[in-house]
């Protein structure tokens, strides 16, 4: 059964179309990444599916749960924090927690066995406000545990934490995923959704542009990395090369996209154009060459691809 | 049965830990004290029944304006702080945040109200004085059923403003600037054309200086004010039944009450 599904689902502010028709299926299980730069609408979206934020149009079900009251029932079985910890200042962490708590029905050991598992046992007395960011987060991962719920929608964990405090969180998170838990976690941070989801949908201006596991994503093509002496005349090559499925500069040269794995035919395809290569690799394709590629950051030539690699 | 429980554990425990909540009402109960206990002021020790339009007056003036500015401290920083955001998404729905704000208002008026009564019967309690007849007339349980309407009214004003603005120190400042301009431009106004004075008359503030005025309830304390009057060629003072401003008060209660709801639903968080 999906947990979460969403069919055209569309926010529009005022001055921007924050969320456009977003149509995502989030199955049973799934650790699934909502990846996109700031500003995409994940936040919005997230919203929306926890009640704050009313959809301009279209619809969501979670747990198979459509009208009002039935997604309240829902969201009892649901774990959430959006955006930044939104806690009391002035309570202390264990005292937030038991407002929390009261609301979900949930009793006082519980409250003790997540500051356990999240380290926080012994600063529990202590005021919010008194919390270093890493805290604060943890704290809010502490919060979405506490009714055992079948989902936990975390937004941007990471956001703010040095590197410690991210494997901290990645470590919950697999905790929380061996545990059989279903997680939807927004990010805009690639590597964080590629060492930690199993699924992804990357997001773009409220749209969304590609989805999958991280496997389809990031594999179905070939991609290799081309240097030449002038890259105006390389790209142009590139672009016309009807293997091509994308293109675009990196540090380390053009990197282009093949339908197919033979790169022999591209490099006599370049020579036969009279250009002559000082560079020509195979490339393990990374999330973010299929970030790049799907949000269009580098010309628009990825989404062409696009429906080519979803499906 | 069970959400209200929760509603009520939840709101108490978010008021009773937070400074500004003791802070609010301990500076309530030495204004009450002083006003009750100090030399001349207050009561006039005269004992039941007499005592209570002693009792109720300065409360009546200061409770409302205190119980206001504690529920937009109490309410207005839940935006802010996107704890209302994470209440409803640990549960709650939107109208029930809304709801729990209502019951702490009522929770709070209780509060003021009770604490006004037991504060101003204390001289009583220490020294019993004199007195006779009834403990309490007709007249004292009108004056103390306005007491609970001006709380209302302030108070849900609060709750409405708190709702819309979504800040405390601005809330307080709309709040308190609205009263004042309110005074001015009637002022102003009713001195050039005295046919708005009847319109004027149930605007909320110039309700709430109604229902708080003693004159209104008791007919000594408005012939006494009029004989003053009287003496220096002033026009003397007319109330309506008193009926009308309570009815008109608790209409705009209602009127806030139904505002902030309706804020409420349509707004995202
Ligand atoms: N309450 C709001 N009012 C107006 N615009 C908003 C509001 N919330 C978000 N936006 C806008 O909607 C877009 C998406 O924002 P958001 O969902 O927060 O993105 P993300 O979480 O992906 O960074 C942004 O352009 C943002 O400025
Ligand atoms: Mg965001």
């Amino acid at each position: 059964m999906a947990v979460i599904e969403t069919a055209e689902l569309t926010k529009r502010f005022p001055a921007v179309l924050a969320v456009d028709r977003v149509s995502l299926t989030v199955e049973q299980g799934q650790v699934f990444g909502f990846l996109g730069p700031n500003g995409s609408g994940k936040t919005t979206t997230i919203g929306m599916l926890m009640g704050i934020i009313k959809p301009t149009a279209g619809s969501f079900r979670l747990f198979g749960a459509g009208a009002p009251r039935d997604l309240l029932a829902a969201r009892a079985r649901v774990g959430a924090t959006l955006e930044t910890p939104n806690f009391y200042p002035y309570l202390s962490g264990r005292d937030n927690l038991r407002i929390a708590a009261a609301i979900k029905g949930i009793g006082k050991a519980r409250i003790e066995e997540c500051l356990e598992i999240v380290g926080l046992r012994g600063r529990g007395k202590h005021r919010f406000r008194t919390y270093s960011l890493g805290m604060k987060q943890r704290l809010a991962l502490a919060a979405t545990m506490l009714n055992d719920p079948e989902l936990i929608v975390l937004d941007e964990p990471a956001n703010g934490l040095d590197p410690k405090g991210m494997k901290e969180v990645r470590d919950i998170i697999r905790l929380l995923a061996d545990r059989g838990k279903t997680i939807f976690l927004s990010s805009h941070l690639l590597w964080e959704v590629e060492r930690t989801c199993t699924h992804v949908s990357i997001v773009r201006k409220g749209r969304v542009v590609g989805t999958g596991t991280v496997a389809e994503i990031v594999g179905g093509e070939v991609t290799a990395v081309v240097r030449s002496e002038d890259d105006e005349v390389l790209r142009a090559a590139l672009e016309a090369f009807p293997e091509a499925t994308s293109v675009r500069a990196s540090d380390e040269g053009l990197v282009v996209a093949l339908a197919s794995d033979d790169l022999a035919a591209l490099n006599r395809y370049l020579a036969g154009q009279g250009i002559y290569v000082s560079h020509l690799a195979r490339r393990h394709r990374s999330l973010e060459d299929a970030f790049m590629d799907l949000t269009g950051e580098d010309g628009d030539v990825g989404q062409a691809s696009l429906t080519e690699f979803v499906s | 049965m069970r959400l209200l429980g929760v509603l009520v554990r939840v709101e108490a425990l978010k008021a009773v830990k937070r400074p500004a909540f003791w802070v609010t009402v301990g500076v309530f109960v030495a204004f009450s004290a002083i006003a009750n206990f100090a030399p001349g002021g207050g009561s006039e020790r005269a004992g039941f029944p007499d005592a209570w339009r002693g009792i109720i007056e300065p409360a009546i003036n200061l409770g409302p304006v205190f119980l206001a500015a504690l529920m937009i401290l109490l309410f207005a920083p839940e935006f802010r702080w996107r704890t209302a955001r994470q209440n409803v998404i640990d549960g709650l729905s939107k109208e029930q945040f809304q709801w729990a704000k209502v019951l702490l208002l009522a929770a709070l008026a209780a509060l003021f109200f009770v604490t006004s009564l037991v504060i101003g019967t204390l001289p009583f309690v220490l020294d019993p004085g004199g007195g006779g007849g009834a403990f309490v007339e007709p007249m004292d349980l009108n004056y103390m059923l306005g007491f609970v309407v001006a709380l209302l009214l302030w108070g849900t004003a609060a709750l409405m403003i708190s709702a819309l603005v979504r800040a405390a120190g601005a809330g307080l400042g709309l709040l308190f600037l609205y009263f004042i301009c309110e005074q001015i431009v009637t002022a102003l106004l009713s001195s050039r054309w005295s046919a708005l004075e009847r319109f004027f008359a149930y605007l909320p503030g110039q309700l709430f200086q109604t229902i708080t005025n003693s004159a209104v309830y008791y007919p000594e304390v408005l012939a006494r004010t009029n004989a003053a009057r009287a003496e220096r060629d002033q026009e003397l003072l007319v109330y309506p039944d008193l009926w009308i401003p309570l009815v008109a008060a608790t209409a705009y209660v209602v009127l806030f009450l139904g505002l902030a709801y309706v804020n409420m639903r349509r707004r995202d968080l």
